[in-house]
This record gives C-alpha cells, structure tokens and sequence, in this order.
C-alpha cells in the first residue's frame, strides 16, 4: 500500500490518443449542448452571443471523431501485427498525491495564511522528492516564503494572504 | 525622419539606469529559466509576470522580453552539459553539443553558443527595427474580416505545426477558444458558462491558464522525472573558448541560422524548434564531410543556436506590428500586454513609440549583456543544474500560487490553477501541444470581436471573408498548412511503395 504512490502505469500510445479523442469529443458536445442553450440576444449584432460558441463547440466534436477514427485505424492495425507499438507510461498516483497535497495547500493558503503554509508545504514536497537533506530543507521552506512574502508586499506593492500573522 | 527621431528616443528610454536595472534582473532570470530543464520560456514569463503588476509597463515589457531572449541563451547550457535541452528549441544543440561536453570540449561548445546566439539575436534586432515600420504601415489596411483571417492562419499554423498530430493541434486550439469565450459576452451582457460561479463572469484571467498549463504541469512532469532517476550533469571542462580552427567551422553556420532563424521565427507556429531543425539540416547538407554531425561538430552548435535566437527576435515582429502572436511565449507577452491595457498592432507604433522603441532597442543591451553572463559567469550558472529537483518543483509550485492568488486574491482561482495544471499534465502525456491553446485562449475575445464586427458590417454575409486579397491571403495560407504537409507525405509514401515495387 505504502509503495503504490510509486506504481508505473504503462498503456499504449493508441489507447492515450483514444481515450483524449473521446473525452474532447464527450467535452464538444456538452459545450455544443451549453451554446445552444444562450439566448439568440442581438441587438443590432446580426451574429449574437452563440453563434461563435456553437462554431467552437462544433469544432471540437468534429476534430474528436476525426482523432478517434485515425486512432482505431491505427488500433487495429496495432492489434493484427501485434508489434512493439508505442507506449505512454506515467506515474499516476505519484501525480494524484502532489495534487492532492497542493489541494490541502491551497485550501487553508487564505485562511492560515501564506507565510505558514508555503513553509508546510516545501516541506512536505521537498521531504518526499528531495530525502535525506534535512538543512537544504528547511531552509528553503523557511526562507523562500519569507523573502517571497517580504518583496511582494513592501516591494511590489501586493497583498499576500497574512492569514494568522500578525503583519 | 520623424521614425529616425523616435528610434533614438527609444534608445534614451533603453538607457534609463531604471530600465537597465530590469533589463539586467530579465537577461539573468531568463538565464536561469532557461537552463533549467523543464522550465521554459513560456512558464517562466507567465511565473513571473505577476511580479510586475505594480511596475510600469516600459521596465516590465523590457524585463519580460529580456527572460524570452535570455532564457534562449540559457537552455543551452542543460542542452550541452547534461543532454537535456531547458526548452524544446534547443533539442538540435543536444546532439553535436553533448558530444563535444563529452570529448572535453563543452567550454568550446558553450562559446561558440554564446557568440551565435549574440550574433543572430542582434542581426535579428536590427532586421526587426526596419521591418516593423513598414509592416505597421501595412497593417493599418487591415479590418476586422483581414484580422479575422488572419488569426484563422495564426491558430491554424500553430496548431498544425506545434505538435506532432494535426488534428491534437487543432483541437487544443479549440480548447483555447472555447475557455476564452467563458463570462460576460460584452456585447449583449449575455452569461456564457460561467455557471452561477461569480469569479466566473469576468472569464477565466489568461494567466491562471497559462502558469497552470506551463509551471504547474511542468511541476507535475517533473514528479515523473524525478521518479524516472537524476540527470547527472557533465562538469564544465576546458577553456571557456573554441579554437581558431571550430570558429572557422562555425563562421557560415552563425550567419546562415541567423536568417533562417528569424525569417522562421516571423512564421505563426513555426517557431524556434522549427527553425534550428532547419538550421541543422542545412548545415549538415552543405557539410563536406557531414558524417561528423551528431559526434561533435561545432557546425551542429552553431546553426541551430542562431536559428534559435534568430527565431526569438523574429517572433516579436508580428507581435509588435500586427498584435498576433506566433508561438506560446509570444502569446504569454501578447496576454501580458492586454493585463496592462495595451494592445499590440500597428498602432502601437503611433500611441506608444517610447514603449515600442524602448523595448526594442532594450534588446541591443540585452544580448550585450547576455553575452557577459554566458560567457566569464556561465560556470557559475551551470551550478544550477546541480539543484535538486524536489526543491525545484517545490519552489515552482510556490510561485505559481502566489503569482496566481495575487491576481484576485481568490482561492477558486487557485483550485482554477490546479485543474489547469493536471490538464496540461494530461496534455503533455498525450502529446497533444499547449502552444495553440494558450495562443486561441489570449486571441479568442479578439478573434470572436472581430468576426460579429465583420458580419455587422457586412449584414450578416459570411462572404466577407472572401471580399479581400488579404483575407483570401491568409485563408489559403491556412488551407495550405493544413491540407499540404498531408499531401506530400502521401505522396512521399506512395514514391517509396513504388521504389519498394
């Protein structure tokens, strides 16, 4: 269980190209549906607010289909040679677990405030991608905010979350 | 003469200590961004233009433009001594530029960089000075229906030539297009995909998408990185300088990818990785003995290093004259630009001569002291490469949220910049290129303005985007880059079949 964040997924390059070609193809529509929907408002204007959206939304889907019939052309070329097609390999649950700690990070980034925060957080990072170097560590999750925190706000002239601080 | 005058203006306003001073911070941040792997162009502007929100737009422009032409010097560093370009534009330099490292003499390879990209950085500079006047000129014919066209061959090309599948291009520029139609319509007031979400209404800032599909994805690839095993750099060996005889070698190919570089970098979605493969190509034509390419030769350095700066400079012409941006960094500035209210085009050479001409002639300095960093401080630049990635990545991730929370100081736009992230994560898995998205994204509100302008004036009759040789320019332009390279491989394949019979 501990190890799984490590585990190496591997598919083929078809199936990828598939998968996206579907996903922008289910995304067109539902735009395509939400264009549809807006009011045929002109005001003068011959062409109104959803022309431009349905001509997008109908882009997308076209384009899907196109990706998605070249891929199960290649597909099932891939299936009858049965040869070293190519892969796309990825770590999905090493991604899934910085998204999910960037997630944490920005949910309490406001209300903590960002000092406090940016300090957790390169910590956290740092100790899993960066083990072992405890000084480099901390002090960059230490230092890095702080400096950051300081020319932003006295210098640049911008208001960064102060969260729990005092100033 | 009244353009003589405000080009020399420009160059007082270059020469201000002030801008000098940003001048100075862009060339040495884009040196940085550029030899770390990973982090491009593109990414870099975007992290960090929230950092120059509160300045005027004269130093930030100039600072800004200093990291594009910076970082352009700087990947090659990672691209000579650790066999991994900083952008995809130094790809080509890997393969002479590793070997010669190797063999001891990646001092020699990092000069000869340098010189090339000084030399085809100015020559582009001084091409970009006396085309833009003319070209402005020219663009004041344009109307909406020419500037309608235009951005059609501008998303067409860019999405036709920034990846490897024609139709992954194109569809990523539709996303773009479709993220940059979100909020107000301001013509009517009409609500569109905001979904109840009152951030929302004003559209989705172009910089969440930007740094979330550039920095954070580029966070996210490197977990992938790191997972995959550490790059061990090449330490710098040698004298910082070529000899007489890998000069002489490199002489034609600096001139050659000079021009190839910037007439390329001109072209919407070409670009600068383009333009070096074109580069390499011909020298390794031309080449008398081209058997040394890929082992070594300072030729295969050379041009593609020029080509790749040519290309950088050549990108700020139809930036500057038309307001279309021709690559994914061009279109970080052109969003840039609009944040501060400005717009690029040729009016922009009427209205704000002192922010045009400063800008440009900034460029002249910029490669001087470009050429400083790179060569007697390049050792102590390479010691970035020994950076450890986790911290990198965390450092990254930090900036990108608090560039992208002091926007509106919101926590939906931080989420925003998370699901961009994990989109250009999933992007850059699929291979499907980020490029044309970002460039529709910043173009999309222009593009959707000029198209309901064209059919208003034209009562509603789409013929008007055939009524002009410009629009009939531009639409067949698109046509060829879509249906041409298609064509000819076909053909090409159907020659080998028939070589084969």
């Amino acid at each position: 269980m501990f190890k799984l964040w490590r585990h190496k997924v591997t598919i083929p390059q078809w199936g990828a190209d598939t998968a996206f070609a579907i996903a922008a193809i289910a995304f067109g529509l539902a735009f395509l549906y939400g264009a549809l929907e807006l009011p045929r408002l002109r005001f003068g204007d011959p062409v109104g607010p959803r022309v431009f959206p349905i001509m997008v939304g109908s882009g997308i889907v076209l384009l899907g289909v196109v990706l998605l019939v070249q891929k199960l052309t290649i597909a099932r070329i891939a299936r009858i040679e049965d040869d070293n097609t190519p892969v796309q390999t990825g770590y999905p649950f090493a991604i899934a677990l910085v998204a999910a700690i960037i997630a944490i990070y920005f949910a309490v980034f406001h209300r903590i405030g960002f000092v406090p925060t940016s300090i957790a957080f390169i910590l956290v990072i740092a100790s899993i991608f960066n083990p072992g170097r405890w000084f480099a560590n901390i002090a960059t999750a230490v230092i890095f905010p702080t400096a950051l925190y300081i020319i932003f706000t006295q210098f640049l002239g911008l208001r960064l979350a102060p969260g729990i601080m005092p100033f | 003469m009244e353009q003589l005058a405000q080009i020399l203006a420009g160059f007082a306003v270059a020469t201000q200590p002030l801008n000098l001073l940003f001048l100075f911070v862009g060339a040495v941040l884009g040196t940085v961004i550029g030899m770390l792997p990973g982090i491009g162009p593109a990414a870099g502007v975007a992290l960090l233009l929230p950092v120059t929100f509160g300045m005027d737009p004269i130093p930030a422009f100039i600072m800004l433009a200093g990291i594009y032409y910076g970082s352009m010097y700087g990947n090659t560093a990672s691209a000579i001594l650790i066999n991994t370009p900083g952008t995809a534009s130094a790809a080509m330099t890997t393969l002479d530029g590793y070997p010669m490292a190797q063999s001891g003499r990646g001092g020699a390879a990092l000069a000869i960089a340098a010189i090339a990209s000084f030399f085809a950085g100015t020559v582009g500079i001084i091409a970009l000075t006396i085309l833009a006047i003319p070209l402005a000129a020219f663009a004041l014919r344009f109307g909406p229906a020419e500037y309608f066209t235009l951005m059609i061959f501008a998303l067409t090309a860019v999405g036709a030539l920034a990846g490897k599948s024609l139709a992954k291009g194109l569809i990523a520029a539709m996303f773009g297009l479709a993220v940059a139609i979100d909020g107000v319509d301001m013509q009517t007031g009409t609500m569109r995909f905001t979904f109840g979400v009152p951030q929302l209404q004003d559209g989705i800032p172009f910089i969440i998408v930007i740094v979330g599909m550039f920095a954070v994805a580029e966070a996210f690839y490197g977990v992938e990185r790191w997972m995959e095993g550490k790059l061990k750099p090449i330490p710098l060996q040698g004298k910082l300088w070529a000899t007489r005889e890998e000069w002489r070698m490199a002489a034609k190919p600096i001139g050659r990818g000079s021009v190839i570089g910037f007439l390329v970098g001109m072209l919407p979605g070409a670009g600068g990785t383009i333009a070096t493969v074109l580069s390499y190509s011909t020298e390794q034509r031309l080449s008398k003995t081209p058997e040394r390419f890929g082992h070594g030769a300072p030729e295969g350095v050379a041009g593609p290093e020029a080509a790749n700066n040519g290309s950088t400079t050549g990108a700020f012409v139809p930036l500057l004259t038309l307001g279309i941006p021709g690559s994914g960094t061009t279109a970080v500035l052109l969003a840039a630009f609009i944040l501060y209210g400005i717009q690029p085009g040729p009016l922009l050479f009427q209205n704000q001569p002192d922010l045009v001409w400063g800008l440009i002639n900034s460029m002249y300095l910029g490669n001087v002291m470009l050429l400083i960093l790179n060569l007697p401080l390049i050792a102590i630049f390479a010691r970035l490469l020994y950076a450890p990635p986790g911290l990198l990545m965390a450092i990254i991730l930090t900036i990108a949220s608090v560039g992208v929370y002091s926007i509106g100081y919101s926590t939906i736009d931080l989420y925003l910049l998370l699901g961009f992230g994990i989109l250009g994560y999933g992007f850059r898995k699929v291979g499907v290129p980020v490029a044309p998205m970002i460039l529709a994204l910043v173009l999309g509100g222009m593009m959707e303005q000029s198209f309901r302008q064209a059919m208003t004036i034209s009562g509603a009759d789409p013929l008007v985007f055939l009524s002009s040789p410009i629009c009939l320019f531009f639409l067949g332009a698109a046509f060829l880059v879509l249906f041409l390279p298609p064509l000819l491989a076909r053909l090409k394949a159907r020659q080998v079949d028939g070589d084969d019979d």
